[in-house]
Parts: C-alpha cells; structure tokens; sequence
C-alpha cells in the first residue's frame, strides 16, 4: 500500500513538473534586429550660363515652319556638377523655362542633358558633371528685347 | 514504525504544498473525489521574418526623426531627407495552437543603433506593433499569425550621425493567454 501511494505521488509530481515546463513555452521572447544608412547629401555646384543672345528669324523664315514655333535655337547652358552619395543612384530632372520680357511676350526654353542624352538619368557614382543644352523655342510676333525666367533643376535619391 | 511513517507523510505534504490544497477540517475525515484537466497545447514561437529597416537618409543640417509606422510608411521631421531604397517594418512570424490569443509586450525603452564604422549611435522609440500592443490583442488564426512593429528614428546632424550603417537589436516578447 506504501509503495503504491509513493508511486503515486512520484507520478504526481512528475506530472506537475510536466505542466510547470508547457507553461514556459507558453511564452515567446525574439531578439528583433534593427537598421539605418546614412548616406551624403546631394550637393550641387552651378556652372551654369545665365545670358544668351538669340535671333529672332525673318519673315520668310518664318513661313517654312509648320506649327506655331517658328524658331527653334540650340543654347549651350553650361554644366552643374553634382557629388551624391557613391555607389546609389540619384535622378535628376530638368524643367523647362518660361522665359518673359517687361511686355508680357513670353517663349520657352527647355533644357536637356548631354551626359546622357536624357533629361532623366540615373547616376552610380559618387561625382557628376552634366552639360546642358537647352532648346529656345519662340513663337510668331516675338519682339527683340530683354527677356528673363528662371528653369529647374531638381536632383534627388531614388 | 517512525521511519515508515515519514516516508509516507513526506510526500503527502510536497503534493499538498505543490497544489495549493488546503486541509480545511483536518478533525473529520472527509473523502473528496476531485478531477483534474488539463491540456497539452502547442508551444508558442516567434521568429523574426522581417527587419526594422529605416533605410537610406542623410540627416542633412540639423537632423530629426523617421518614423516607420507598422505597415511600413516612413515619414520624416526636421532636416531629414530621404535617401530611397529599402526601407520596411519588422515582421514577427507567430505560431502556436489554433485560433489562440496572445499577448504582445514591446521594449519598455530604446534601442540604440551603433555605426559599424565609427561607433556613433542614434536611439529607436515609440515602438508601435500591429496588432497593437496588449493583452490578448493577437490571434493565432489557423495557427499562425504575422506581427508587424514600427518606431521612431531619432537622428543628429552629419557631425553625430555621420554617413555609415547603424544597427541595433531590441527585445519583443509574446505570450499566450
């Protein structure tokens, strides 16, 4: 009888120790890892030019042209050299101009890089330099004159 | 006699003791037939199928804060600009009995990234999870579910963060109800 309670009783325990253990993994703890880059900022440093002498075409110039653009001038704008970040690519963007005299006349200028024969381009290292080009194009009845506007260059990490 | 005495008493008491029982009229002898349940469930995991990736940002002048919200959107303050590239929350991939709850306990505190290179920091906050944190707020559906969890970024200027990877770890704990 003896024997059979301390059996009993071993089992007992040993059954406690059984729930005692399921409730340890009752519970999950996980380590989480974290991570953060700094990269350079993007710097930009202008060469760019800012004055440019166009001609206004004549009359029968003019008529050759098909639409309302009656001439179109290739403008050589200087370059901008920017420094990212090395090895991430970055875009840059090129906006066009609206360029306007004191009169109210008004023609556009839309400027294009030659590094890569897009406006948009996708850099891998570290250091550009982008010559720009810009295309001036002036609609019927322009007078000569001074005229002035500001174009956007917009660089930015992808 | 003695000795054949203890060894019988010495084990009732450990039971008793074990089990919370209480002899509550120890002067009648009353015979009580109690039944016991219990019920062996599957242990509860987690592992970390994502990590807090804040991403790519250069503090700029004055720096700031990025927070990533559980869902994975970042947003900035101050003079932090954002860099591109991979950034996401962390996923926590839960498993255990079906259709269990459980509960979900973030770090109480920071966490420190360290500059692999330089060994400059920056601290991790406000930890966010979704499910949000609490009791029961988790469900085990069809036996597994995922937990996201998203903080804040707290960053100096180019001098006390200068460019480099940081990283850190931080504790999450979850357990079943």
């Amino acid at each position: 009888m003896t024997f059979k309670r301390t059996i009993t009783l071993f089992f007992t325990i040993l059954f406690l120790c059984t729930l005692i253990e399921t409730n340890v993994h009752g519970q999950a703890r996980v380590t989480g890892h974290i991570t953060a880059e700094v990269i350079e900022p993007v710097h930009a440093v202008s060469l760019i030019i800012t004055g440019y002498d166009l001609n206004i075409k004549t009359g029968k110039e003019q008529s050759d042209q098909p639409f309302e653009f009656i001439n179109s001038e290739i403008l050589n704008m200087g370059s901008i050299t920017i420094k990212s970040a090395e090895g991430i690519a970055c875009n840059i963007q090129l906006k066009k101009a609206t360029i306007s005299d004191k009169k109210g006349n008004s023609f556009t200028i839309e400027p294009t890089s030659l590094t890569s024969g897009s406006p948009i381009t996708q850099r891998e290292d570290g250091s550009q330099a982008l010559s720009l080009r810009g295309t001036a194009l002036m609609i019927k009845g322009l007078s000569s004159g001074q005229y002035q506007g500001m174009y956007t260059l917009v660089v930015d990490y992808n | 006699m003695q000795s054949k005495v203890k060894t019988v008493l010495l084990p009732v008491f450990i039971v008793a003791l074990l089990t919370g029982l209480t002899i509550i009229k120890a002067n009648a002898q009353v015979s009580v037939t109690a039944k016991a349940t219990a019920e062996v469930i599957s242990a509860l995991t987690a592992q970390e199928s994502a990590i807090l990736n804040f991403g790519r940002f250069s503090p700029q002048t004055q720096g700031g804060k990025i927070t990533l919200s559980p869902q994975g959107v970042r947003s900035v303050e101050g003079t932090v600009v954002l860099g591109g590239g991979v950034a996401n929350s962390a996923k926590f991939t839960i498993t255990g009995e079906y259709e269990a709850t459980f509960s979900i306990t973030l770090p109480s505190g920071p966490a420190t990234l360290t500059n692999t290179i330089n060994a400059k920091t920056m601290q991790v906050s406000d930890w966010q999870s979704y499910p949000a944190p609490g009791i029961g707020v988790g469900k085990l559906t069809g036996g597994q579910t995922v937990v996201s969890v998203g903080a804040v970024l707290n960053i100096g200027n180019m001098l006390a963060n200068p460019v480099g990877i940081y990283t850190g770890i931080y504790a999450i704990t979850f357990v079943y109800n």
